[in-house]
């Protein structure tokens, strides 16, 4: 379809909407229309009052624009990178809706888990909750891979390992309470978690200073005092 | 003479030879004309960007994983600068080089977004300022905004981006909402918005 074609059925049609009860959808078109206009991507004809596409339109039609400053193209293309992790943000909230279902749906949230890790294999966040769910699950391995896998996708990066820890350290602190916890399992002795947990706060005994540290070192007492007394090796 | 008289058979033979000739430039020019069409029809539907062939800047300077910690909390404060959150996703992705970030906020129709509307402010534009206005936005060094507003089918109609700063310039009443139009950097999905303004057309028309 022509971009001048395209733009010819679009403006009358923004034109003729814009009479009428405003949407969302309406509201959102009317600041495209004025952002276009305003970028110079569209005219106005002064005699028939009518919009028109400029020259400038088709670099936008054909997605080949840049600002020519790569940290504003950057911020303008996350937009698509964060709509793919909300989806999968999504699938990993699901699953482990599934697994405080009482029977838990243990297959229902692997498989969601796969996919979310499958589309995005190096974020540390799926890697870590696929390891969750592999611990309540019994399966220490599977954690295990998950959990360095994660560790590794951090490339050393200590702002990520910082947050990489502090969501294990708020899982496993969660986990305590029964918060996370798939309800068959609940008050089934788990040293791979408890082990996870010691792990975690040691990281950011580390990393962090001050009263933060304060709080993982108290964290990082229970969790050692779980271990002891659930007799993990 | 006579030699340079071309036989009836020989002018049939040249005629048919010329029209040979029109029907392969003839063709030619149908299929440079297919492949422009192709290439402009491949690009218009942003083929390229879906298939991850274009140089990605954001894989380049933004870190692969977001702070969703911290998306949460600029959320409740968005929300307490008075954003309706049902069917938003925030989340700040922080830059590799300078301990800098982007906010980037997700309006998702199809999970219940609506925008605040019945303040002073255009209730789009008014939607960058609560995300960027607030000590939280300060706190996680964020510089710039960025809003994409997803259509009830599912489309990406707009992604807009504007820096924190004129976001808040704007709020603060020291820029125009025309001047802040300018400030804003963004992609705009033509396709979709096609669609959506036929859409809109047809249920007017019903």
């Amino acid at each position: 379809m022509k971009l001048s074609r395209a733009l010819a059925i679009v403006l009358p049609l923004m034109l003729l909407t814009a009479a009428c009860e405003k949407t969302d959808t309406d509201l959102v078109m009317d600041f495209v229309n004025s952002w276009l206009e305003e970028r110079g991507v569209m005219e106005k004809d002064p005699k028939t009052g009518q919009y028109g596409p400029t020259l400038k339109a088709i670099p936008v039609a054909l997605g080949v624009t840049g600002t020519g400053d790569e940290r504003v193209d950057a911020a303008v293309q996350a937009g698509q990178a964060v709509k793919d992790i909300a989806e999968n943000d999504k699938l990993v909230r699901n699953a482990e809706g599934d697994l405080r279902k009482d029977p838990p749906d243990r297959d229902g949230a692997k498989e969601k888990m796969d996919k979310a890790v499958n589309a995005r294999p190096g974020d540390w966040y799926y890697r870590n909750h696929r390891g969750f769910m592999h611990l309540e699950n019994n399966n220490d391995a599977a954690a295990k891979q998950d959990l360095a896998a994660g560790v590794a996708g951090c490339g050393g990066n200590q702002v990520c390992l910082g947050a990489l820890y502090r969501d294990r350290a708020n899982w496993y602190s969660g986990m305590q309470i029964g918060a996370f916890m798939a309800a068959d399992t609940r008050t089934r002795t788990n040293c791979g978690i408890h082990k996870m947990g010691v792990e975690s706060y040691q990281a950011l005994v580390v990393i962090t200073s001050g009263k933060e540290r304060e709080t993982y070192a108290s964290g990082l007492q229970t969790a050692q005092l779980n271990l002891k007394n659930n007799e993990c090796t | 003479m006579a030699d340079a008289t071309p036989t009836p058979q020989a002018k049939k033979a040249k005629k048919k030879g010329g029209c040979r000739g029109c029907l392969k430039w003839f063709g030619i020019v149908l299929l440079v004309l297919l492949i422009l069409i192709g290439i402009l029809a491949v690009l218009f539907f942003r083929v390229p960007q879906r298939l991850g062939l274009f140089p990605n800047a954001a894989a380049r300077h933004l870190a692969y994983t977001p702070d969703r910690a911290g998306g949460e909390a600029l959320l409740a404060e968005a929300r307490a600068n008075g954003l309706s959150t049902q069917g938003v996703q925030l989340y700040v992705m922080p830059y590799n080089e300078n301990g800098g970030s982007v906010a980037v906020a997700v309006f998702d129709s199809r999970d219940g977004f609506a925008f605040s509307q019945g303040g002073k402010l255009n209730p789009v534009a008014a939607a960058f300022t609560q995300i960027a206005g607030g000590a939280k936005a300060e706190e996680l060094k964020i510089e710039r905004v960025t809003v994409m507003y997803v259509s009830k089918k599912g489309k990406d109609l707009m992604t807009l981006s504007a820096p924190r700063a004129q976001a808040l310039q704007f709020a603060n009443g020291g820029m125009t909402e025309k001047q802040f139009m300018a400030a804003l950097d963004g992609d705009i999905n033509l396709p979709a918005v096609l669609d959506e303004q036929i859409d809109s057309f047809n249920r007017m028309m019903q």
